[in-house]
């Protein structure tokens, strides 16, 4: 059933989205007042201001809106398809593949087109060794994919720190940054503000599955729900949006683990609502995030990565004590 | 008294079923015959396949070999929806790692009847309602399920089984967890059900009594791929069942009813 709770969550989510991508498109090295930027973006006349908010922050906004997007929604249905509230885009070693790729080419001195079109190449390579290394088998598949994701990460992480210790000092600086995860070089492309849309579409359409699936895969196939192929299309879906993401910004680490969970713990456990709600707060989280990171010590910038930790954690612990401190008071 | 085949149409059919689960045959050779309105208690000792079988008869694990047939057609022929509308399976234990509400578990039972794109309605909300109702646990309606005692829990998996309504109930130990007056109500609620809409009821146990109330028809389970099958009559015997289940049994007559337990 949705719930008025639910539509003001949805409608309390869109303003936070239009919020920070304001506040984004204001803040930086040269400040901009909020009627200014109205006006600026109302009409068009030349000058700096409007050169910087249109060409340099507009593109860096909304690759991180989408990153972050892409990152949650991810996240939501690896938790789901895993069945372990510790999973996030990555576990399956995605970002692993992505990162020695792209690492690899920033050693070769390449530019940012293609080291991102490498770190998209590493991701599919690192998603069909995982999928073909871990069979078809439908029982306990789970935990053998889980298993072979996590091992072959560990794989990708011997090999990034071969490529970190023996490369020459100033890639190694280009090399941690990307690895932190970074938007600075990140114009979003048309591939992943299709692949967040279609992905939205998917998943919406299959919301109600995931409920049932959400209490395991017997009660989900006793319920009508063909697992197999469902499975099937969510990983997919799910592998992509996060190769995209990874392409974009890096290895931005936290945001698709905390904010499925930060909208479950104030009651969007439904995936109808869960998964806008998570698109939603996703990418305002990562907006604002690299805000702060771009203006916090000014005019150095810091990896987004860093700052979506530091933000990240204490909002996740202030909402999980307070959720504690309500379902004790109920009981 | 039981139903003779000719007068009522067959709901659940097994023609030579057999289940081999991890190289060891539980069971060979199967041929049920569950009539509309009918009841079938399956009894056994551990390990001889009570589980595998109402999983097998769900469609959620393959049978080895043989035929099982639902209303006159191959269960294979069905697809997972059409199939979720017809036979409903109460499971002996949940997964309960996720959040929800005992009232969001209970609506995943109308899941089979809606289009992808449909919300539930109010009809489906007063179909939860009544049967959380039913079954005494409409106060926990709000109540996160990982906090519900073993009791409320194995109510509100009955309570999903009825808003799922299917012909066919498969109920894996209904009885776990629940205290004596409650294992007589919610039988007495689907044993109902299953009699007025002509549905069946299968049910895995292992409180003969129980078995012994509420079904026509016994499957009594032996081990090795051996079991008997017939009237309960004909199948609850002491001799039967202390072969079943390698232990005396003793048998208590009072009034119509027949009571088993083990020897002291």
């Amino acid at each position: 059933m949705i719930t008025r709770r639910h539509l003001l969550l949805l409608l309390a989510l869109c303003g936070i989205a239009l919020a920070s991508i304001l506040i984004s498109l204001a803040s930086g090295s040269v400040p901009i007042s909020a009627s200014d930027l109205l006006s600026l973006l109302g009409k068009p006349h030349e000058g700096l201001e409007q050169q910087v908010v249109l060409e340099l922050r507009m593109p860096r906004t909304f690759a991180a809106f989408i990153t972050g997007a892409l990152l949650a929604l991810s996240g939501v249905v690896m938790q789901v398809l895993l069945r372990n509230p510790l999973a996030d885009p990555y576990i399956l070693g995605i970002s692993g593949g992505a990162s020695v790729a792209a690492l690899s080419a920033i050693l070769l001195g390449l530019g940012s087109v293609a080291i991102a079109n490498s770190a998209f190449a590493g991701a599919i390579l690192s998603i069909t060794i995982v999928f073909g290394l871990s069979g078809r088998s439908n029982t306990s598949s789970s935990i053998r994919l889980l298993l072979t994701g996590v091992v072959v990460s560990a794989g990708w992480g011997a090999l990034i720190n071969i490529l970190l210790t023996t490369s020459a000092n100033n890639s190694v600086y280009s090399m941690l940054f990307w690895l932190m995860g970074d938007l600075s070089q990140s114009k979003p492309s048309a591939l992943s503000a299709t692949v967040l849309i279609v992905g939205l579409l998917i998943l919406l359409s299959c919301a109600r599955s995931l409920n049932m699936l959400n209490h395991g895969e017997r009660h989900a196939a006793s319920l009508g729900v063909n697992v197999g192929s469902l499975r099937m299309t969510l990983f997919g879906a799910a592998s992509l949006m996060t190769a995209c993401a990874v392409t974009l910004a890096g290895a931005i680490g936290f945001v698709g683990l905390i904010v499925p969970h930060m909208l479950r713990l104030i009651g969007a456990r439904d995936h109808r609502i869960l998964i806008p709600s998570s698109a939603l707060l996703g990418g305002s989280f990562l907006v604002l995030a690299d805000s702060v990171a771009r203006t916090v010590i000014a005019p150095i910038q810091l990896p987004v990565g860093v700052i979506t930790a530091l933000i990240g954690v204490p909002a996740f612990l202030i909402i999980l004590r307070s959720n504690a401190a309500l379902s004790a008071r109920r009981s | 008294m039981s139903d003779s085949p000719t007068a009522s149409i067959e709901l659940l059919s097994t023609k030579a079923l057999s289940l081999c689960v991890a190289g060891k045959l539980l069971m060979n050779d199967l041929n049920l015959c569950v009539p509309q309105g009918a009841s079938l208690g399956v009894l056994g000792p551990n390990g001889t396949g009570k589980t595998s079988l109402l999983h097998a008869l769900a469609n959620l694990q393959g049978s080895s070999s043989g035929q099982i047939q639902l209303l006159g057609k191959d269960l294979l022929a069905y697809s997972r929806k059409e199939l979720s509308l017809l036979v409903g399976i109460l499971m002996q234990s949940a997964d309960d790692e996720m959040p929800a509400s005992t009232l969001e578990f209970a609506m995943s039972g109308r899941h089979p009847h809606l289009p992808a794109w449909r919300w539930e309605g109010k009809d489906d909300l007063a179909r939860v309602s009544e049967a959380l109702r039913l079954l005494g646990i409409d106060s926990v309606r709000d109540q996160d399920i990982r906090t519900l005692s073993g009791g409320e829990r194995q109510r509100l998996a009955i309570a999903t089984l009825l808003t799922q309504d299917p012909r066919l109930y498969l109920l894996d130990e209904p009885s776990n967890h629940l205290d004596i007056a409650l294992q007589i109500k919610s039988l007495e609620i689907l044993h109902t059900k299953v009699k007025n809409e002509s549905g069946a009821l299968i049910m895995a146990t292992h409180d003969i009594n129980l078995a012994s109330r509420f079904c026509d028809q016994i499957l009594l389970l032996i081990g090795d791929g051996q079991f008997i099958y017939g009237d309960r009559a004909d199948v609850l015997t002491t001799e039967n069942l202390s072969t079943a289940f390698d232990c005396e049994i003793q048998q208590f007559t009072k009034g119509p009813s027949q009571f088993f337990f083990p020897a002291t």
